[in-house]
């Protein structure tokens, strides 16, 4: 029967073949460093140019719709995708900044999974609370900017239910899109993190 | 990327150079085919490239280097593709040949048996195993991984519980 120990030298005979094999020398090294410094900026670029390019496209549409068929509504409208711009911009940044916070060589495996994970936790519920209370800022900020009346109570509870169905519905999207873009990965994470805090 | 001094680049490439077999390893136990190995090599390089101004020489520049890729092949964001599960690419016939010896079939068949355990362990567990067969002891593991001695010493076990089971249903 095969034991651990008994493949200790079948590795070792393998890893120092294998190591001959791929030796990289100073120029390889030098440019597989360049390499992967363009590629990681470039994977950012494109990731944030995917989703500024529908943005814009949305924003054009419904800026075009306001100045061909209704001039009043343009103001509102203008504040309403600055708003929109700011949080997707920030979320985008956020998440590939989280998403390329890798090794903290200070630390050892187990620490450097808990700063992350936790980083990463709270970069997501930060996210999942600013989907809710961005709609709701920018339905107050987009009535005193552009109401001709004072805010009254009856008002502001009526902007506060809008504010909040438009939260309500902005949440799940926000948290599906998240999720799809680092949900599997934090999962992962606090999993590896589970096992190393397991009881012994 | 920051650039660094011109005699600490010396220095970093150096050490790259004569530690890059661990990166290799590394690469080897975490990545199932050549484009992903290739992948998570460059980023380890980036990886330890950046930590490097921070190594205060502490501890020795392998425990270093290896602390820097496993963390990073543990918690590097990899875009979920169709690719990754597919299992591991066939080791080829050029893999597979010990440099100027000839064919070994029993070597080929450990070989193949230690890869098929490996991948089928969780990404901590590649870890610890890997730094048991590099013949690192307890005390090593335990200060490159976090845990405590006795906690690396109840995985491990675990793990070559796993092998045996494994090894008993493959041979039998």
């Amino acid at each position: 029967m095969m034991e651990l120990d008994d493949l200790k030298n079948t590795w070792q005979q393998y890893s120092k073949a294998q190591e001959e094999q791929h030796q990289l020398d100073a120029e390889q090294i030098r440019h597989a460093l360049e390499k992967r410094t363009f590629t990681a900026v470039g994977k950012i670029r494109r990731a944030l140019s995917i989703d500024m390019a529908i943005l814009a496209f949305f924003t054009i549409a419904v800026l075009l719709y306001a100045l061909l068929f209704n001039k009043p509504m343009l103001s509102m409208l203008l504040l309403v995708f600055g708003l929109v711009w700011a949080f997707t911009l920030f979320v985008n940044i956020g998440v590939h900044s989280l998403l390329n916070r890798i090794a903290n060589a200070k630390a050892d495996l187990k620490t450097s999974l808990q700063i992350l994970v936790k980083k990463i936790g709270a970069g997501l519920r930060t996210i999942n609370t600013l989907a809710v209370f961005a709609p709701l800022a920018g339905v107050f900020i987009g009535f005193l900017s552009t109401a001709p009346e004072e805010l009254t109570w009856h008002i502001a509870l009526l902007l506060l239910v809008v504010g909040g169905i438009m939260g309500a519905a902005f949440f799940p999207l926000m948290r599906w899109y998240t999720n799809k873009l680092v949900g599997q990965h934090y999962n992962e994470l606090r999993q590896c993190l589970l096992e190393l805090e397991e009881e012994e | 990327m920051p650039p660094l001094a011109p005699e600490k680049d010396k220095e970093f490439i150096d050490l790259i150079t004569t530690h890059q077999g661990i990166i290799h390893k590394v690469c080897s136990v975490y990545c199932q085919n050549e484009t992903d190995r290739e992948d998570l090599f460059q980023e380890i390089l980036l990886q330890v490239w950046k930590s490097y101004t921070s190594f205060k020489g502490d501890s020795k520049i392998s425990t270093w280097l290896y602390r820097v890729a496993l963390n990073t092949a543990i918690s590097m964001y990899r875009q979920q593709t169709r690719k990754a599960g597919a299992g591991r690419q066939e080791l080829s016939p050029d893999e597979l040949q010990l440099a100027d010896k000839p064919a070994d079939f029993e070597f080929e068949d450990r070989l193949k048996f230690l890869y098929t355990t490996i991948d089928k362990l969780n990404k901590i567990e590649k870890a610890i195993v890997m730094l048991y067969l590099e013949d690192y002891d307890y005390r090593q593991i335990s200060e490159i991984v976090g845990i405590t001695e006795t906690n690396v010493g109840v995985k491990l076990h675990r793990i070559k519980d796993k092998l045996r089971k494994l090894a008993k249903t493959q041979y039998s």
